[in-house]
């Protein structure tokens, strides 16, 4: 007697038709594998250290803040765990090798420093002997030096840019309307000249638009009032941004007084420091500059001096105490902020092995004060984006984030689109009549308005030490896009209710007093569902276009979170580099032809069609 | 038949009423309407208001609550919701409602504009006055429409020229190299979106190479450019954004072209033409592609709202003076009546369009009855 076999449900078949189209079923495994894979991506490219041994405790930075000040460094900010992972080897070698280190934090003035160059000062200054004051005047790690430079091209920028707005400008007001066609050509060949150093400033392409819009006007000819009334409103754009031309320039010539200021203040201290001599010796009433003022929120650089255990060693103890003591004479540590005390070898010894894991990528997708636009480079694998966020960390953190809200967004959406669609096709009738209408003018609202007005009343908090499915702008724009996405599906589902609906499975149910919502979740959803399914890959790649589309034009996720379209957004911007337009659209093609292949395939396993043909 | 047509016509009205009631609630709710920019304009120094309307200048900050009262009066804001979408609504059907004393906004907006309510008619419906850049919202609607009508037609005729004998080739040869490759170039032109690949090219071939301008329609000399010359520079501006264009649609009207004709291929009727001993050629082009393009046409009910429409992204990149870009910019900058403007043409095509296309349906498949 052979055993009855149960028959294979449709389900199980289309799975397995599902698992023979390779490309599908590859796609699939890959993506799936990708995905999950990038929950822990956190663990791999990140800036924060995975642990961190400090005083014999361990500190998981990556699930909880740790402020500076918990590894006894000065401040409550963030910790800069590659240079603490420094610190601490050095102290570690003070401990085993009995080396003394000693820290001095100087902060220079803020405004001028806008990026700072951390690794050559502290791989320049590792292993050797360093007088503190040739560390200051230095220029290799000076930032001043930086500083200057960013000033010098501002200034050549709003000296050029300056000459081409005013020829222009000059150039209107000669020739009114409408001969201005030579002479605009002309003003617009010296703006474009000068182009490429516009883009700093504010009035961006003004020249361009003018010379643009009424090119258009000259075409119709006919519209003269327009134009004119364009050219007047052009006028006082231009004025405007001469305005902000003046504006920019009085700022760059205020800089450049306060910086030649505060050199010479810098190198009169200089100069008594090298020659160990008390400037108030010399003059009683010498005082610090003002602008030499610490800031305590400034971001400075540490200088490490690095004092090998050696012979004269005590002499330049000696020494380092001697200016300690000048220092606190001169009252300069309200100027300079220098950390940590000068000390005996015996004393600040560490008694514990301090230690620090980082990840294995160390870059971040947030902020930090690095060099923006950076080419990729062997520390940034795909180079920086404008504000110096590592583009390879936002790249991946970004598929996780454009998957999960694809797939939130889906869940969503079928679940308002089908029980929508289910009551409009099986109760038909006036429900469906009154129905179709309201999702008819539901589906005409420009969604942009609801982005807008829910992202401005619902202000976005994003903090870092949340995990980026915990950020209530991501569910906002899931709940807006899923809001607006049901309508296709609740149109589809609606259509095969009504056709199920006529069959005589349902009229039997109906005969035996089967109550209607049992009827419509277990007679006929499952029959309507399949070819539902069928359709999800695409929808996918719909919505993962439609987040980075949001992106593109700013109204997507709020700036820290990493997306793909706001690099694209960057990246069509003539000064930024290639690899910010690059990346996102290779990660995006990659993804969204991945979920193609799967769609392609779960398409053709739930197809019950054969295509047959004679010759 | 008829009937249902006409009925359907009809309930196009209460869902065109419902559509612009509800945006234009929720305009209500929209943080910073062109009052709060204009305050913002007078602390920043500015002046108020376009040449001509009345003068403003700011009279001290203690004034600026009286100011906004007076702006809000002015452009009506402070009438209760329903009397300003009743007021709106009114004047764009031609049949303007006093709800009270008021003197007409336009005529205090733009003195150089007075012959403006002359056009007033069905034909060029009052939609207002742009709070931007104090114009007439048709106008500058209208002044759009060749652009987008230029770009988008292209567009829409070149892919369904391309796609159609595409698809048909495909469906043909089903199963061979051609049909793989293809089906390849088609995934990736679906997992692309048309305006991303279009910033990639337009930066390379743009920015790089210098090949093609960088974005706009018109080259800075085209008005003294000769006949041919004017249109080289159109293909020369036009080529990239309508290769864009094309591609947002490529890979689905190819798909569905391909399956409606192998659908087609394998019913009973091609099948009877083999066996009558027909050519293959006979029975693919004249019996079986007739039926094939059934579904394609139908789409046609929606072309012109698809053409008007454009795509604001490839409208963005490209910097194209077109449909989309204004209904963008509008949006973004709150720009109401604009915004509303864009929204009636929008939706009177699209209600309008989804009939057409049922219309469509029911010539070309006299099978096809409704209710």
């Amino acid at each position: 007697m052979a055993t009855p076999v149960a028959s294979e449900t449709i389900f199980r078949k289309r799975l397995r038709k599902f698992t023979r189209l390779k490309r599908g079923y590859y796609s699939f495994l890959f993506l799936l594998t990708l995905y999950v894979f990038s929950f822990f991506f956190p663990l791999i490219m990140n800036s924060y250290a995975l642990l961190v041994s400090y005083q014999s405790k361990w500190y998981f930075p990556v699930w909880q803040f740790c402020s500076r000040d918990s590894f006894g460094l000065k401040g409550l900010s963030e910790v800069n765990y590659r240079s603490l992972q420094r610190t601490f080897e050095k102290r570690e070698l003070a401990r085993t090798q009995g080396v003394l280190i000693r820290q001095f934090g100087f902060y220079p003035h803020k405004k001028y420093v806008k990026a700072a160059v951390w690794e050559p000062i502290e791989d320049w200054l590792i292993g050797y002997r360093i007088d503190v004051a040739e560390a200051l005047s230095s220029g290799r790690f000076s930032r001043y030096s930086y500083g200057e430079r960013l000033l010098s091209e501002a200034e050549q920028d709003v000296q050029k840019s300056r000459q081409a707005m005013y020829e222009l400008y000059v150039g209107y007001q000669q020739n009114p309307w409408p001969e201005t066609s030579d002479l605009l050509q002309r003003a617009w060949q010296q703006v474009a000249a000068a182009a490429p150093q516009f883009s700093k400033h504010d009035f961006t392409g003004v020249g361009k638009e003018v010379s643009q819009e009424i090119a258009v006007y000259k075409v119709r000819e006919n519209d003269l009032q327009e134009a004119e009334r364009a050219y007047y409103s052009k006028l006082r754009v231009l004025s405007r941004a001469l305005q902000n031309l003046l504006k920019n320039e009085r700022y760059v010539s205020e800089c450049r007084e306060e910086l030649a200021k505060e050199k010479s203040s810098r190198s009169i201290f200089l100069s008594y420091w090298n020659n160990n001599v008390n400037p108030l010796d010399v003059n009683p009433n010498w005082q610090p500059d003002r602008r030499m003022q610490k800031y305590p929120d400034g971001v400075g650089f540490d200088l490490k001096c690095h004092l090998l255990e050696n012979s004269d060693n005590i002499a330049v103890i000696d020494e380092l105490v001697w200016r300690k003591e000048q220092f606190e004479a001169l009252h300069l540590e309200n100027y300079f902020d220098f950390t940590g005390t000068i000390v005996k070898a015996e004393k600040s010894l560490p008694q514990e092995h301090n230690w620090v894991i980082l990840a294995p990528y160390n870059a971040d997708y947030r902020e930090n004060f690095r060099v923006g636009n950076e080419y990729p480079t062997s520390r940034h694998w795909l180079g920086t984006d404008e504000s110096g966020r590592d583009v390879l960390v936002r790249m991946c953190y970004g598929f996780n984030i454009s998957i999960s809200f694809a797939v939130i967004v889906l869940f969503f959406s079928y679940t308002i689109g089908i029980a929508i669609g289910a009551i409009l096709g099986y109760f038909g009738s006036f429900c469906d009549l009154l129905g179709l209408r309201l999702v008819e003018i539901w589906s005409a609202i420009p969604f942009l308005y609801i982005v807008i007005i829910l992202s401005a009343l619902f202000t976005p908090q994003t903090h870092p030490d949340k995990s980026l499915l915990q950020q209530p702008a991501l569910w906002l724009l899931t709940l807006i896009l899923s809001s607006f996405g049901w309508m296709g599906i609740c149109y589809y589902v609606r259509g095969e209710f009504l056709r199920e609906k006529a069959k005589e499975y349902v009229a039997a149910a109906i005969s035996i007093g089967t109550p209607h919502y049992i009827i419509i979740f277990k007679h006929i959803l499952p029959n309507a569902l399949t070819s539902v399914i069928s359709f999800a890959p695409f929808i996918i790649v719909g919505e993962i276009s439609a987040l980075v589309s949001l992106d593109f034009l700013g109204f997507g996720l709020p700036s820290p979170m990493p997306s793909w379209g706001e690099l694209l957004s960057q990246g069509i911007k003539p000064e930024n580099g290639w690899h910010m337009i690059v990346s996102p659209v290779a990660f995006m093609f990659i993804t969204l032809i991945t979920i193609v292949f799967i769609g392609e395939a779960v398409r053709e396993a739930f197809d019950p069609k054969v295509y047959s043909r004679l010759r | 038949m008829t009937s249902y047509f006409l009925r359907r016509f009809l309930l196009i009205i209460p869902t065109f009423v419902g559509i612009t009631m509800l945006v234009f609630a929720i305009l209500q709710f929209c943080p910073g309407n062109i009052v709060d920019h204009e305050i913002d304009l007078l602390q920043s120094g500015g002046t108020l208001g376009e040449a001509g309307s009345g003068v403003h200048t700011l009279g001290g900050v203690k004034n600026i609550e009286k100011i906004r009262k007076e702006r809000e009066h002015y452009y009506g804001f402070d009438r209760p919701i329903l009397v300003q979408y009743g007021d709106w609504f009114s004047k764009l059907i031609g049949m303007p409602i006093q709800f009270e004393k008021r003197p007409l906004s336009h005529k205090f907006l733009f003195i150089e504009n007075l012959w403006y309510p002359a056009k007033i008619s069905l034909a060029y419906p009052d939609m207002g006055f742009s709070y931007m850049k104090k114009s007439l919202v048709f106008d500058r609607i209208v002044s759009r429409l060749p652009v987008s009508i230029k770009v988008g037609l292209i567009g829409f005729v070149l892919s369904y020229l391309v796609c159609i004998p595409l698809g048909v080739m495909k469906g043909v040869r089903h199963g061979s190299s051609f049909d793989f490759s293809s089906s390849l170039l088609i995934f990736i032109a679906y997992s692309i979106p048309g305006w991303t690949l279009g910033i990639v090219l337009l930066v390379w071939l743009g920015g790089d190479l210098g090949i093609v301008p960088l974005g706009g329609l018109y080259s800075d000399n085209y008005a003294q450019l000769s006949a041919w010359g004017k249109f080289l520079d159109q293909l020369h501006h036009g080529i990239l954004p309508i290769f864009c264009y094309m591609l947002g649609n490529f890979a689905t009207l190819t798909i569905l072209m391909k399956n409606s004709l192998m659908e087609n291929l394998s019913a009973d009727y091609i099948r009877t033409a083999f066996a009558k001993g027909l050519s293959e050629r006979r029975v693919i082009f004249l019996h079986c592609l007739r039926n094939s393009l059934i579904p394609i046409a139908t789409g046609l009910g929606h072309a012109f709202s698809i053409i008007i429409a454009g795509s604001y992204l490839i409208e963005k990149v490209f910097n194209i003076n077109g449909f989309g870009l204004l209904g963008f910019n509008a949006i973004a900058d709150r720009d109401y009546p604009v915004a509303l403007g864009i929204l009636v043409i929008a939706s009177i095509l699209r209600l309008v369009g989804n009939i057409f296309s049922d219309m469509l349906y029911c010539l070309f498949d006299p099978r096809i009855r409704f209710q």
